[in-house]
């Protein structure tokens, strides 16, 4: 049966009350917390049925599974496979690789490092799988490619990849030895590190709409281009903020694998007073473009989001 | 602009939308979830969760999206995976680590409260086909008399006393769910 008490809530959540009701209710859920409870709770199941969208679950649903295939079973066994065949093609090339640097470059400290580039290339080489994940066809790319030239190409590519993980690891400001002295002997590799990324693209357009102007960037200018002499860069970022605030600053190059799986190349948080700001950065950068994100840490509200290039004399 | 696209097919149960937002960006939430040590199934459950969680934001009048959508995505899916690693391994997750993805100060309550009504789905997917489509009628502000001749019942009066039953039923399974009493004591 309807009991008074249960007409009551209904007539409150509905708003059918008149003032002088509402009010002697809500003094009485003050002073009942059972009724507060019950109140809650059928205020929950109310806002429960205006959201639930049963339509939309179930092709979401549907999409899931059709998505998100539970590979597992099937793909662990032929991982592992292509994992040692990886690891063998992988150490075939570096070898190549190796000569060929050394007589190129006349840089052979990978070489000489090769156990230590073993690991790092199979890590390389397994987080290029994971990329590609969801794609079986994708390894078979490796055994296509059979002109030796294409071969270097990719697996210049992989050097930089090593590079990149190795300069994250050592603390980032570490200039280190892994230098590129020489630049990359074929044109298209240059060109690669110059394209634009898309997603990125996509912020800085966002954000030039949406944020408001409590905080400006001066320096560096847009798209600007740095030209270094050597590998170290002194990135500078000048600009105001009117308000005090923690702000998150992360470096990115241009691969846009970079930036969806946050691999960026710095991240370092600086906290702003109101007014203007100034703060710089010894990084070892090589030629490409880069992407910086400015992020309020504590909200997560994207302030500025820019990018600049930089091209060696 | 694609970002308002993916927002008004999502509010629209646009299948074609719905379908592009999985082809685009299945694939980098799932590697996230794997890379951090997930199942393709946490994948799965989190990214549609982070897709209702999105839904219901974008409902609401102040909603607006201040980074492109796959960031947002992402970083939701991110703050979903954190949470549940927090609650299955007792504080494994710092809060210092949620922090940093917390894209607006409601985003945990809207997540709690998807959590809540996940419960309540699936306790209210238990009771009888009369009560589903009696308590959905009465949510969708059906008034009495039509819900009696909708569910081929006596009158009115009949139709409340059952929902009210209805309604009983649903609260008693929802407060004996473990899950809720856990959720509960999250709060």
């Amino acid at each position: 049966m309807l009991n008074e008490q249960d007409k009551k809530i209904e007539e409150y959540l509905n708003g059918e009350m008149s003032n002088d009701e509402r009010q002697a209710f809500e003094a009485a859920i003050k002073n009942d917390a059972e009724l507060a409870k019950e109140v809650t709770f059928q205020k929950d199941l109310m806002q429960f049925f205006e959201e639930r969208n049963p339509d939309l679950e179930r092709k979401l649903s549907e999409l899931g599974d059709e998505f998100f295939e539970d590979d597992a079973d099937i793909s662990s066994n032929k991982k592992k496979y292509f994992n040692w065949l990886f690891l063998v093609v992988g150490l075939v090339l570096l070898s190549a690789l190796g000569g060929y640097i050394y007589i190129n470059n006349l840089n052979a400290r990978q070489f000489d490092a090769s156990s230590d580039l073993y690991i790092d290339a199979e890590k390389a080489i397994n987080e290029g799988m994971e990329h590609d994940n969801g794609n079986e066809d994708a390894p078979d790319t490796m055994f296509e490619e059979e002109e030796e030239e294409k071969q270097q190409t990719q697996q210049q590519e992989t050097e930089q990849e090593i590079e990149q993980e190795t300069t994250e690891e050592n603390t980032k400001m570490d200039s280190g030895d892994i230098t590129e002295k020489s630049p990359p002997p074929m044109a298209e590799i240059d060109i690669e590190n110059y394209k634009v990324n898309p997603m990125l693209e996509g912020i800085i357009r966002e954000n030039v709409r949406s944020d408001g102007n409590n905080f400006k960037i001066t320096f560096p200018r847009k798209e600007q281009t740095f030209y270094s002499k050597n590998d170290i860069i002194n990135f500078r970022l000048e600009g105001n903020s009117s308000i005090e605030r923690n702000v998150q600053v992360v470096l990115y190059d241009n691969k846009e694998s970079s930036f969806s799986n946050d691999q960026y190349v710095l991240s370092t948080t600086k906290d702003l007073k109101n007014g203007d700001f100034s703060f710089s950065i010894n990084i070892e950068l090589k030629n490409g473009l880069y992407y910086y994100v400015m992020q309020e840490k504590e909200t997560g509200k994207i302030l500025h989001v820019s990018k600049f290039d930089i091209k060696k004399r | 602009m694609e970002n308002i696209n993916y927002i008004k097919g999502l509010l629209e149960n646009n299948p074609k939308v719905l379908r592009q937002i999985y082809t685009n960006h299945a694939d980098k939430v799932k590697n996230y979830i794997l890379k951090q040590g997930g199942s393709v199934d946490d994948a799965k459950d989190i990214f549609q969760e982070a897709l209702i969680i999105i839904y219901k934001k974008a409902q609401k009048a102040d909603f607006q999206l201040t980074s492109q959508f796959s960031t947002y995505l992402l970083g939701i899916c991110r703050f979903i995976y954190l949470r549940k690693l927090k609650k299955n391994r007792n504080n494994h997750v710092t809060n210092d680590e949620l922090e940093g993805y917390k894209y607006d100060s409601n985003l945990e309550k809207t997540i709690l409260d998807n959590e809540k009504h996940q419960i309540y789905e699936s306790n209210f997917q238990k009771l009888g086909q009369v009560c589903r489509d009696l308590l959905e009628l009465y949510f969708a502000k059906t008034n009495m008399e039509d819900i009696a001749v909708k569910l081929n019942l006596k009158n009115g009066h009949t139709a409340r006393n059952r929902k009210y039953r209805c309604q009983k039923e649903l609260e008693k399974r929802i407060q004996a769910d473990v899950r809720y009493q856990e959720l509960q004591n999250i709060r």
